[in-house]
């Protein structure tokens, strides 16, 4: 269904397309909140009230964006003051500057044992953990980044509009997070055996 | 070609970007450890639509529901309406008693005022009574409803 069509339906006060809303952006709001805040009892007041803003300022909705880049910075915002509010905004979860020649030999070490094809199905499965240990490491911000750029395969211009950031700072925090991350991985995946 | 070892943009640019880095590329095919180093990316970045997607073990609509039921009980609101219909008609009163200057509608007798006030103060408060149980009972039905539901 058209996004327009559904906030036509909402306005006239059907409850049903509500419901389709929800069902459409449940997915992203999960990734964006599940990303910035690790509070179990916060993230449901704050999902519930993203859908309830949604559903209050629907008419402010413009039809220029898509509705869920609209629901999905509301529920980027959301986080954002609730970090700020915490004061947990890009909290440095350092993952210490490694030196470049172990970062080397690391990454030598972590390319040679990936391409056992006879391992690739324990691999794949180790390599996942360690990365969503990674992703957790970053700083609320750079994983959100991460999981709408690469989880949700969405466009610099859609997540430029969710995060209200400029394109090249976007690019600048993406660019900074995958170093972030891929210095984690190659420094901590399988380590004991390598 | 480019001499000497790529930057981490340019190895990043080589992976996301896939814009054409012939130069760049040139480089990776006989430089082991820039290889090494788009490959980790690669890896580490490829398939990741199927990572297990972030679920909510909770009903995300209760609040919108509690909230659109309450706009539609406010469309008629039976004690606001009670309230301005003897407000009206207790105007309507006071002003015809004015205006008929003690001709046709008397209250010298001050009984009747006082019960006047009191039996109106008493139908108010027995209606906003039995408004606070009816909303409180509807709350605990929906939220029972929701609960249930989920």
């Amino acid at each position: 269904m058209e996004d327009q069509e559904l906030v036509k339906r909402l306005l006239n006060g059907d409850n049903s397309a509500f419901t389709l809303l929800v069902k459409n952006t449940e997915g992203l709001v999960a990734q964006i909140v599940f990303k910035m805040v690790d509070s179990l009892e916060d993230r449901r007041d704050l999902v519930q009230d993203v859908y309830l803003n949604a559903y209050k300022y629907i008419r402010n909705f413009k039809s220029n964006s898509k509705l869920s880049t609209w629901v999905g910075s509301i529920a980027y915002h959301a986080c954002y003051n609730y970090l700020k509010k915490k004061k947990l905004l890009l909290p440095e979860k350092q993952l210490e500057d490694e030196n470049e020649d172990v970062l080397e030999t690391m990454t030598n070490r972590f390319i040679d044992h990936s391409s056992s094809e006879i391992m690739e199905y324990i691999i794949k499965k180790e390599l996942r953990s360690v990365l969503q240990i990674g992703i957790d490491q970053l700083p609320p911000i750079y994983a959100t980044l991460i999981a709408l750029y690469h989880f949700q395969e969405m466009s610099y211009q859609e997540i430029s509009e969710i995060t209200s950031l400029p394109e090249g700072t976007l690019k600048n925090y993406l660019f900074r997070a995958r170093k972030k991350l891929k210095d984690y991985v190659v420094l901590n995946y399988k380590k004991e055996d390598l | 070609m480019k001499n000497s070892h790529l930057l981490e943009e340019e190895i990043q640019a080589i992976v996301f970007e896939q814009k054409d880095f012939s130069g760049l590329n040139e480089h990776v095919q006989y430089c082991n450890r820039c290889k090494n180093s788009i490959e980790a990316y690669k890896l580490m970045f490829k398939d990741l639509e199927d990572f297990p997607q972030p679920m909510f073990d909770f009903h995300v609509q209760a609040p919108v529901k509690m909230y659109s039921q309450k706009i539609i009980r406010n469309h008629f609101h039976f004690p606001i309406f009670l309230t301005a219909l003897l407000g009206f008609l207790g105007l309507s009163f006071g002003v015809i008693s004015y205006l008929s200057n003690n001709k046709s509608v008397k209250l010298e007798s001050t009984w009747l005022s006082t019960w006047l006030v009191i039996c109106t103060g008493g139908i108010l408060l027995t209606v906003l009574v039995i408004d606070v149980v009816i909303s409180y009972e509807k709350k605990i039905k929906a939220l029972n409803r929701i609960f249930m539901q989920h």
